[in-house]
């Protein structure tokens, strides 16, 4: 990869810098000179990120290119995940209220910007070590977000996603010491070749497992769940939204990756035999952390009085969803999961953008309450995201689920996976009936009209549209990742 | 043919629910009444020309047919006509109607859906007589049962409820019966037609495969045994056949006296022509096997029964079981009929023109004995026997009007009962001695029971209830005139009525004999 | 494309009345409905008609690639089953529009999620894609959760939210058993959900396969259908729910899983009845297990449900108890795999479809909503025989129709079904007759303590409301419906005998031998 081609493939990540950079300075030059500050770093950052999709758009038709050691890669699959945390992170920054009384500081725009650039540089990676830079990024972007509300309980919540995000980095840091040494090399395809054909040694199932620990903190799977109910409650609500939508994408397009490219060794197709490096030793861990995900996420979503709560708890069980279409360790499979990944993405930051109606300190169920006779469209459209969550036709969320299983089902030992998830689906009908049940079957305490902000509404908007679109026509999604896959 | 028998039968079967429509939009109960008896008088009058007709042209074996496919799938046809064996019935029916609307004239709770109930079982009881089909059939038998219902229902005495409640799901559960046994009849025989099932002499053998049927599809011995039995005790029960009555006694006693003349009258006489047209033309060669055990249980019915109403002290106790003994003589006539080749061809043309006559005379003698007993239970206001005496005095046109129904009842020569009991006896006698003698034992009781009767509520000193009573009203003397006329009608002229049966035996015995 | 705008205008119907209708009163709601019920069931009248003479096979209407690389595509048409079903739709729109005039309280949203259910309902009925049968069966599931949870009464939201989970349950099984298949026919090449490909190519799947992938689909919908022993859903169900939403619930949403154990399962893999279970170690082997297993089960549903309706209290209960007993004369007759026998199945769920309306309407909205009591103890004081003639004259009819006395539709029904069992398995006759009993017998003792129960002579009967109108017009409607198909029944058995016909003939052959 020459220079000018590097810059070029890296200019939306720049521009994304430059103007982040930019807004920060503005926002502290003026913080104290102008009354409307926040409006204006908003809006700058809502440009900024719009600058950053249109260049990411033009690079839409370049075919995939890297360096030699695939720290970065340009078009194919880079380009769509790009495109899709950039298009997250600004309908999650649409939530946010910059005339709202209780403000975010300024340096919130910042440090959403530094973490969307993690993430992309997350999703354009193949190389174990700027993945871990990338995510270290986005990570620490995060923390610092979660805190921003400034009282006890943010800090708290903030505090628990640090320590247990450092932990995970560490665990994931030092596994990847071990897969260096045991296959010499870091870029996904070096690890590879040099694993090709060797058995699975102590030394290399702990360096798997330790770098999964990583991409488990990241996506909120089990065991390094952890964090994902406290920081969803605590959180300011966009930031809230950007954690379940954009991170999770970009940690599954780059688990994604990983395992495909570096898992599987080349030639094989992943049936490798018995016991050698491959399909079988990721699938066993893959399998273990799906299901335990399903089961445990969707059962604790049963008891919770918080909606952010069980949209967490609901979220762990989400990943783990979408953890069976990469066990599948295919092409196909990945596609399932990008699939099912982003429309999960839209619905859930479409689920935030309902609540984000007014100040809703204690964001209890019940505060949904007749929601139905108050704003009947948020309460619609609360409807068709909590279906689509649920997975109910012909909504987005059901042909992910139809999909994930068709491509799990082709692999006969993972038809467990398909049992356990079906079953973990019944589970997740009850607890989202339960919240539509207060939404449309119980009357509202008052009748007053609930603000919704202009942002919701068009975040909101986008949202519908996508769970929508790309429900009844799930084949306009599908065939995109497919043809950009094959690229 | 005309206008006139076009379509006949289903005008006839269907003349009544006109009544019905009518009865729903007058508001006065003596319009209702007076529209219902138009409505029965009309039938009859139709359908007894229709029968006369029917009687000249002898050539014709089945007439007036109507034949439309119902539900192809299963060869369910609407099929309607009239030939020997239904021709009795159904005049029994046209003829008894108009005096059962007649006898409710003076019931002052009976009105518009009272009246309405009645002209439905009119329909319901003139369709059963008609159907050819099985389907057909069935819809109509199940049908009967609904109006008779509600009328105890609605109308009945103290304990009507419970009444209404057996009588229903007794004969439900025989029609169920009967109803999986001739589905079971259907698999293997591919047809529900009456006609096609008697005519073809369907299970002629009964391992061997039927004309144009699948080899594969035979009915096993043992299944036709169980066809045999299992439609023999569904049809029993609606008799009713000792030990299947239980529904009898209670029913007869709850219901009103105008729906008991009716169910004793002509439902009662459902079971006889059942028997006739469902069962005897199925299995020729079981019929004979089994016909001496079914004369024995004839005769045991009969006997049975009999000796119960013995001890009963109600009127209409007695009567109940009195007449269970007089639909046993059916019975016994029956499986003379069914006896094949055991039994002489003569002694089954006696048996059977005995059965027709009986079916006919007990259902206008039975008819009138329960219009008497809901006439003095009304009047004296006791429904029990040792309640009444010396009725002969208070009431001398009604007692002795009861006295020749009585004496009809017993089969006193010259009225009705005694020509069909002669004919029964006679035709049963030289194959079946055992069970006639039985048999003729009961209807030595019958006489006791009905004279001690007689002496306890016709002579004697006038008890406190009876004094209440006074004679028969010119309403109630038209009731009894035409009843009364065909006791002694029938008695003495029993030829027309022979002449009917004369078809059915010539039906069966070429359906039999095959 | 006249009967796909069923679906649509059902879908519009609901989106105009959530948004546009919701702010006006509730009788500009009510009309709009009864306008577009009607509508629809004109439409669903005029496509009955004119599939009357049509030749066997689907009426293909629309036919596109829906989502090309999973071979799914969008068919939408009707066999004989289907427009059968489709009718029936049509009949129980219109009643359950005129029952729900008594409705206030936000009149608007009950009928959009009312109309949602029924595009749902319409949707599976025309699907010729199991796929998209599916889309539309989770469709209709959705709304019935707030129909119940909503505008029901007594446990409402303990029994809507049973009701969902079985219902979820329950297509969580089909899910899988129809990805399964899918599965095994991309690996025979022939990734579809064609219907038509799949009754085709289904049966000739290797033995194995169907055998255990055939009772996930089966008891899948059959759930729906209210089979025993996962039928407890169904009489808390329509216990809860609004009268409108019994009489759907009962009239066509237990339809729909019927209709898929025959469109979705039987006529998919019957190669799944003929072979045995083979215990292994004990070495037991029982035959044509999934066969005798289902057929037993459809026969308990007959006898349980009749005699659990004989000792109710609970004047709803009886109905939904019945319910279950109707439904097993459907499921036995499709386990017969005759014509005979599958052709009765279709009439009756026909058939209890509109019957089972007719009762909840009576039990539910007339009864009910005057007495403000379901206790059957308690209904003898309001001396509604005397009283309300009128109401009693329609249960009378209702009740008699119910349990299949001839003339009504029911009984052509019951007739089939016997047939069929008759031919195809005699032993079960007698289960099935004993059923029939025990439904008189309920039928009797109801009628007797509900119309002649005990009261104090002494005390007036409390003055309830006369019957109104539109009460009587949807009585009425339903009564004259069940007679004209009670006499006519050719209407109904010659387009459903047309279809069922050929398909028979194909799963015979796989199930194959004497029984």
């Amino acid at each position: 990869m020459k220079a000018e081609q590097l810059v070029s493939a890296l200019l939306p990540e720049i521009w994304l810098l430059v103007s982040a950079l930019i807004t920060l300075l503005v926002g502290v030059w003026c913080e104290t000179k102008y009354a409307r500050v926040n409006q204006i770093c908003h809006w700058m950052s809502v440009v900024g990120l719009l600058i950053c999709g249109l260049l990411v758009l033009t690079q839409w038709n370049l075919p995939m290119t890297t360096d030699k050691h695939q720290m970065l890669i340009s078009g194919g699959l880079s380009v769509f995940a790009r495109l899709v945390i950039v298009v997250l992170a600004l309908v999650c920054l649409l939530l946010v209220r910059p005339d709202a009384e209780r403000k975010l500081p300024i340096e919130f725009y910042f440090l959403f910007s530094t973490a969307t650039l993690g993430m992309i540089l997350m999703a354009s990676t193949s190389n174990l070590l700027m993945a871990f830079v990338a995510l270290e990024l986005s990570s620490l972007s995060l923390y610092v977000l979660t805190a921003l509300e400034h009282d006890r309980k943010s800090a708290e919540g903030s505090f628990k996603y640090f320590i247990l995000g450092a932990v995970a980095s560490a665990f994931m840091l030092f596994g990847m010491s071990y897969i260096y040494g045991v296959s010499g090399s870091l870029s996904f395809h070096g690890i590879a070749q040099g694993l090709e054909g060797e058995h699975v040694s102590m030394v290399l199932l702990a360096g798997m497992i330790f770098v999964m620990a990583g991409f488990a903190f990241k996506i909120a799977s089990v065991p390094f769940h952890f964090w994902a109910p406290d920081t969803y409650q605590v959180a300011p609500l966009p930031v809230s939204a950007f954690i379940a939508s954009a991170s999770k994408v970009a940690g599954f397009i780059l688990l994604g990756r990983f395992l495909l490219e570096a898992g599987l060794p080349k030639g094989v197709a992943g049936i490798g035999p018995e016991g050698v490096y491959g399909t079988s030793g990721w699938l066993i861990i893959i399998s273990v952390m799906a299901v335990a995900s399903i089961i445990f996420g969707n059962i604790a979503a049963i008891g919770q009085k918080s909606f952010r709560r069980l949209l967490a708890y609901s979220a762990i069980g989400h990943a783990g969803y979408l953890l069976i279409g990469l066990a599948s360790g295919t092409e196909e499979g990945f596609v399932a999961t990008l699939y099912y990944v982003t429309v999960y993405a839209f619905a859930v930051i479409g689920a935030f953008s309902i609540i984000a109606c007014e100040e809703n300190t204690d964001d209890r169920i019940d505060g949904l309450r007749g929601l139905m006779s108050q704003s009947p469209i948020a309460a619609m459209a609360l409807l068709v995201f909590i279906l689509s969550l649920a997975g109910v036709p012909p909504l987005a969320g059901f042909f992910a689920k139809f999909y994930v299983f068709v491509v799990a089902l082709h692999d006969t030992r993972l038809v467990f996976l398909v049992v356990i998830g079906l079953l973990g689906s019944v589970i997740a009908f009850y607890y989202y009936l339960a919240v539509l049940k207060w939404v449309f079957v119980k009357d509202a305490n008052t009748d007053r009209e609930r603000k919704w902000p202009l942002g919701a509404r068009i975040s909101a908007g986008i949202c519908l549209t996508v769970v929508l679109i790309f429900g009844l026509f799930p084949s306009l999604l599908l065939e995109t990742i497919t043809l950009i896959l094959s690229r | 043919m005309s206008i006139f028998t076009d379509h006949a039968l289903t005008w006839l079967t269907f003349i009544p629910l006109l009544g019905v429509l009518i009865n729903c939009v007058v508001t006065s109960s003596f319009t209702v009444r007076v529209i219902t008896l138009v409505t029965t008088l009309v039938v009859m009058v139709y359908g007894l020309v229709l029968c006369v007709l029917f009687a000249g042209n002898k050539a014709a074996t089945l007439a007036y047919v109507e034949h439309y496919p119902w539900i192809s799938l299963v060869n369910a046809n609407y099929f309607v006509g009239l030939d020997g064996i239904n021709a009795i019935p159904v005049v029994l029916t046209l003829l008894l109607m108009p005096v059962v609307v007649l006898a409710a004239w003076r019931n002052p709770r009976a009105g518009r859906l009272f009246f309405s109930l009645l002209l439905i079982e009119q329909t319901a009881l003139l369709g059963v007589f008609t159907a050819l089909n099985f389907y057909h059939w069935f819809v109509f038998y199940e049908l009967t049962l609904v109006p008779v219902y509600f009328l105890i229902k609605y109308y009945g005495g103290t304990h009507r409820s419970d009444a209404a409640f057996k009588f229903f799901l007794y004969t439900l559960a025989g029609s169920v019966l009967l109803f999986v046994c001739y589905q079971l009849l259907h698999y293997y025989t591919g047809t529900l037609d009456f006609v096609t099932l008697g005519g073809h002499g369907i299970m002629d053998t009964i391992e061997g495969p039927l004309p144009g049927q699948d080899f594969e599809r035979m009915v096993p011995s043992a299944l036709a045994i169980f066809l045999f039995w299992g439609i023999f005790i569904g049809l029993a029960v609606k008799v009713p056949l000792y030990p299947l009555h239980s529904w009898l006694p209670d029913a007869y006693t709850q219901a009103p006296p105008e729906v008991v003349m009716l169910m004793t009258g002509v439902m009662s006489k459902i079971g006889i022509y059942a028997l006739v047209r469902l069962l005897l033309p199925l299995f020729p060669e079981l019929n004979a096997q089994f016909a001496p055990l079914v004369a024995w249980l004839a005769a045991l019915s009969i006997i049975v029964s009999i000796l119960v109403a013995l001890q009963k002290k109600e009127i209409r106790e007695v009567f109940a079981y009195s007449s269970m003994n007089h639909v046993g003589f059916c019975v016994l006539a029956f499986a003379c009929v069914m006896g094949g080749a055991a039994v002489s061809s003569s002694d089954k043309a006696f048996a059977l023109s005995g059965l027709f006559l009986q079916v006919f005379s007990h259902g206008i003698t039975a008819a009138c004995l329960f219009y008497f007993a809901g006439l003095l239970e009304e009047r004296g206001n006791t429904v029990l026997i040792s309640g009444f005496g010396g009725l002969r005095n208070v009431a001398p046109v009604m007692t002795g009007l009861f006295g020749v129904a009585l004496f009809a009842s017993i089969g006193l020569p010259g009225l009705s009962g005694f020509v069909s009991e002669f004919l029964i006896i006679r035709g049963t006698l030289p194959s079946y001695p055992w069970q006639t003698a039985v048999s003729c034992a009961g209807l030595i009781v019958t006489a006791l029971v009905f004279l001690k009767l007689m002496e306890r509520i016709f002579f004697g000193p006038v008890t406190p209830q009876s004094e209440t009573i006074h004679d028969l009203t010119p309403m109630e003397k038209v009731t009894l005139i035409p009843l009364i006329f065909l006791m002694f009608a029938i008695g003495l002229f029993p030829q027309p009525l022979v002449y009917l049966a004369q078809g059915a035996i010539q039906l069966i015995e070429g359906g039999v004999g095959q | 494309m006249l009967a796909q705008s069923t679906i649509y205008l059902s879908f519009i119907a609901a989106l105009l009345l959530m948004t546009l209708f919701r702010c006006r009163s509730g009788q500009c709601a009510r009309v709009f409905a009864l306008v577009i019920s009607l509508v629809l069931f004109g439409l669903s009248v005029w496509t009955f008609c004119h599939h009357q003479s049509a030749a066997p096979g689907y009426q293909i209407e629309t036919n596109l690639e829906w989502i090309p690389s999973a071979g799914i595509r969008y068919i939408a048409g009707a066999d004989g089953v289907g427009i059968v079903l489709i009718l029936l739709t049509g009949i129980v729109a219109v009643a359950g529009v005129l029952f729900s005039w008594h409705i206030e309280e936000r009149a608007a949203e009950f009928f959009a999620f009312y109309f949602l259910l029924l595009g749902g309902v319409y949707g599976v009925f025309l699907s010729v894609d199991l796929f998209m049968l599916f889309v539309f069966y989770e469709i209709a599931i959705v709304p019935k959760y707030f129909l119940i949870a909503r505008w029901g009464s007594t446990n409402r939201e303990y029994a809507a939210m049973k009701l969902a989970l079985y219902s979820f349950g329950g297509s969580a099984l089909v899910l899988l058993g129809m990805i399964a298949l899918y599965a095994e026919l991309a690996r025979s090449g022939v990734p579809t959900f064609d219907l038509r490909t799949l009754a085709e190519i289904g049966p000739n799947l290797p033995l194995q396969f169907q055998f255990w992938c055939f009772p996930l689909l089966f008891t899948g919908f059959a759930i729906l259908a209210g089979m025993v022993p996962f039928h407890t859903w169904a009489p808390a169900g329509h216990v809860a729910a609004p009268t409108a939403g019994s009489m759907l619930l009962a009239g066509v949403v237990m339809k729909l899983g019927a209709y898929g154990c025959l469109k979705g399962a039987l006529m998919i893999m019957p190669g799944a009845l003929s072979i045995p279970l083979v215990i292994p170690y004990i070495g037991l082997e029982i035959p044509r297990f999934w066969f005798w297993m289902f057929s037993a089960l459809a026969a308990t549903n007959i006898l349980y449900g009749a005699m659990a309706a004989l000792v109710q209290k609970d004047f709803k209960y009886v109905i939904g108890y019945s319910s279950i007993s109707h439904m097993g004369f459907v499921l036995i007759g499709l386990m017969t795999l005759n014509t005979i026998g599958v052709t009765g199945a279709v009439v009756q769920m026909f058939s209890h479809g509109v019957v089972a309306s007719l009762m909840f309407a009576i039990v539910g909205g007339m009864i009910y909503q005057r007495t403000h009591t379901r206790d059957i103890s308690k209904l003898g004081a309001f001396r509604l025989r005397i009283n309300h003639p009128g109401i009693a004259i329609m249960f009378f009819i209702g009740t008699f129709a119910a349990a299949g006395l001839p003339g009504f539709s029911g009984f052509v029904a019951e007739f089939l079904v016997v047939r069929g069992t008759a031919e195809a398995f005699t032993w079960m006759l007698i289960p099935v007759g004993l059923g029939i009993i025990v439904t008189f017998a309920y039928t009797l003792k109801f009628i007797h303590l509900v119309f002649w129960g005990p009261h104090d002579a002494t005390v007036k009967a409390p003055l309830l409301p006369k019957l109104k109108v539109n009460e009587i017009c949807g009585g009425v409607f339903l009564i004259v419906i069940l007679i004209l198909f009670g006499l006519v029944p050719r209407l109904l058995t010659d387009v459903i005998e047309k279809d069922v016909t050929p398909a028979v003939k194909v799963m015979s052959t796989h199930v194959g031998g004497p029984r």
